[in-house]
């Protein structure tokens, strides 16, 4: 009994034994079939990353290169009226926007000395992509072809038919209606003192700081371009704003203004600083702005263009000299001249000023153009010359104080006014030009 | 994902089309084509109220996605109205004119009884 036992135990034993071997040996052959799976998966996992990479790369080289046609499209300079000063600034967004700007002289032929305009206009498209850039050049070509085609040279401008005519053009391209087109036009009348303007789709103000005046706001919105709406002959007016000296107009895209922080909005804070600073000229006001929003911002970039232009008036002594190695000499005495009449102020920074401005026509090997404005607050000196850069003047005069350096101030201390003192030389520069500021009044804000 | 951002509920010929979270460039032309391609079944529809209460903002990319409903709607013969936009939308819809050819409304309740 006890054998027959034993000998049933030992046959469930074998057959235990024989049944975990079969099971082991299928769950390693399902384990390997599953190893070889997961190595099948994981390289196919591994060719659609790649993929996925390659094309992330290819929309990026494309992005880079719409990017670098918009770029190149935007003007190299602005033509600026001899009694202004003008600075633009503009920051894409992280691939492409649709912003675009200009000022030109608009040619009037053998009319221009009764005629002495500008047209200046800024628009931004909706969209950061390549239709964007594609936009631009539709906004910009039709622009180009209104001048080509429509206007004869003394014929009087009017920018509510130069909208019609784009808005037109726009319609017959049958462009996609999500597509929109938010632009601002206008002639800057150099005889009337005046800026007439149309406008469309813009959803922030433009500013006017005039010097005894308020802050002023003014709309420039009104229904875009759109296929989605048709043409709309009758909606776009042509305004009129007095451009008197001593006036600064700060015209700028939705980018800028709608910026956030938190809570805040930078729109609001713009106000602030144009109300304190609104004495500072063209590009140096650039410069506060672009600092200050920068500190707003932090490390978020924004997903617009930044674009903004700040065009100024100022009262005053203005000269406009043309210079080239025949004529440095004798224009030489008439700059001397210019500064010279300050000296009455005992201005500690008048020499070093002087010192510079005599250093670039010293061995005058290219044209250089220089502006120069004296009033009761400041003296201002524009150099400009496509050919030489600015860096090896300002390594040589490291007593300069760029206004973009006062971010610092800002940075520790938002609340805290910035101060400008008559103890300094303050500079700007761009690709071409650099400005040269002498305050004659300690804390003009 | 999409679908969760808009919901389109349609009673008789009135629908109502509701966006939820910002309409901006990143999804704009997704949230466009869906929503048109949900009111190309609905031929019944010749109303469509777009409630922009639970948008935050509206890029101008957003802006073109609600002129595109516009037109599309016009090319149907019918007629877009705009529900609920919070104050920071309302003043886009103010300053750029669009009030003057799609009307906006305070609230859903009273965009369904005007419209």
């Amino acid at each position: 009994m006890n054998q027959s036992l034993l000998l049933l135990i030992l046959f469930l034993l074998a057959a235990l034994i024989l049944y975990l071997a079969a099971k082991l040996y299928f769950l390693k052959k399902e384990f390997k079939w599953l190893e070889l799976e997961q190595e099948n998966n994981s390289q196919l996992l591994n060719k659609k990353e790649l993929k996925i990479k390659e094309l992330e790369r290819n929309i990026k080289v494309k992005l880079e290169k719409a990017r670098n046609i918009h770029q190149r499209m935007l003007p190299d300079r602005l033509a600026e009226p001899a009694d202004y000063f003008i600075s633009d600034y503009y920051q894409p967004a992280e691939y492409i926007g649709g912003d675009y700007y200009n000022i030109f002289k608009i040619d009037h032929g053998a009319m221009d000395p009764f005629f002495d305009q500008y047209l200046l206009y800024f628009f931004d498209v909706s969209g950061h992509g390549i239709d964007s850039t594609l936009l631009s050049i539709f906004v910009n070509d039709s622009i180009e072809n209104y001048f080509k085609l429509r206007h004869s040279p003394g014929e009087k401008i009017s920018t509510r038919e130069l909208m019609n005519y784009i808005d037109q053009r726009y319609q017959k391209e049958d462009f996609p209606d999500d597509y929109l087109v938010c632009l601002f036009i206008a002639v800057l009348d150099r005889k009337k003192n005046t800026l007439s303007y149309s406008s469309g789709g813009f959803q922030y103000p433009i500013y006017k700081l005039a010097n005894q005046e308020s802050l002023e706001e003014i709309n420039i919105g009104g229904l875009p371009i759109s296929t989605a709406l048709g043409a709309l002959k009758d909606s776009r007016q042509e305004k009129t704003v007095d451009f008197k000296k001593n006036t600064t107009l700060f015209l700028s895209t939705d980018g800028l203004l709608e910026q956030s922080s938190g809570s805040e909005i930078y729109f609001q804070q713009l106000q602030q600083i144009l109300k304190k600073y609104k004495f500072l000229p063209a590009p140096f006001l650039k410069d506060l702005i672009r600092s200050d929003f920068y500190n707003f911002t932090g490390d978020n970039q924004g997903s617009d263009d930044i674009t903004f232009l700040v065009i100024d008036r100022p009262q005053g002594e203005l000269i406009n000299l043309h210079l080239s190695r025949e004529n440095a000499e004798g224009k030489k005495l008439e700059i001397m001249e210019f500064i010279n009449q300050n000296s009455w102020s005992n201005h500690s920074q008048l020499g070093t000023l002087k010192d510079i401005i005599l250093s670039q026509l010293e061995n005058l090997n290219s044209e250089l153009k220089i502006k120069a404005l004296n009033n009761q607050q400041l003296l201002i000196f524009s150099l400009e010359n496509s050919e030489v850069g600015w860096e090896s003047l300002i390594n040589n005069f490291p007593e300069l104080t760029s206004i973009t350096e006062k971010d610092l101030n800002l940075a520790h201390n938002q609340l805290e006014d910035i101060l400008f003192s008559r103890e300094e030389i303050y500079f700007s520069s761009s690709k071409d030009r650099i400005y040269f500021m002498l305050l004659k009044k300690e804390n003009l804000n | 994902m999409l679908e969760e951002s808009l919901e389109l509920l349609v009673e008789k010929n009135t629908a109502v089309l509701k966006f939820d979270g910002e309409v901006i460039f990143d999804n704009s032309n997704q949230l466009k084509e869906e929503a048109k391609e949900r009111l190309k079944g609905k031929t019944e529809v010749d109303k469509l109220i777009i409630d922009l209460s639970k948008v935050p903002y509206l890029d101008s990319s957003g802006v073109g996605v609600l002129l595109s409903l516009f037109k599309f709607m016009r090319t149907r013969e019918g007629s877009l109205a705009i529900a609920e936009p919070n104050a920071k939308i309302r003043r886009v819809f103010d300053v750029t004119k669009m009030t003057e050819i799609i009307p906006v409304y305070m609230s859903l309740e009273e965009a369904v009884n005007q419209n």
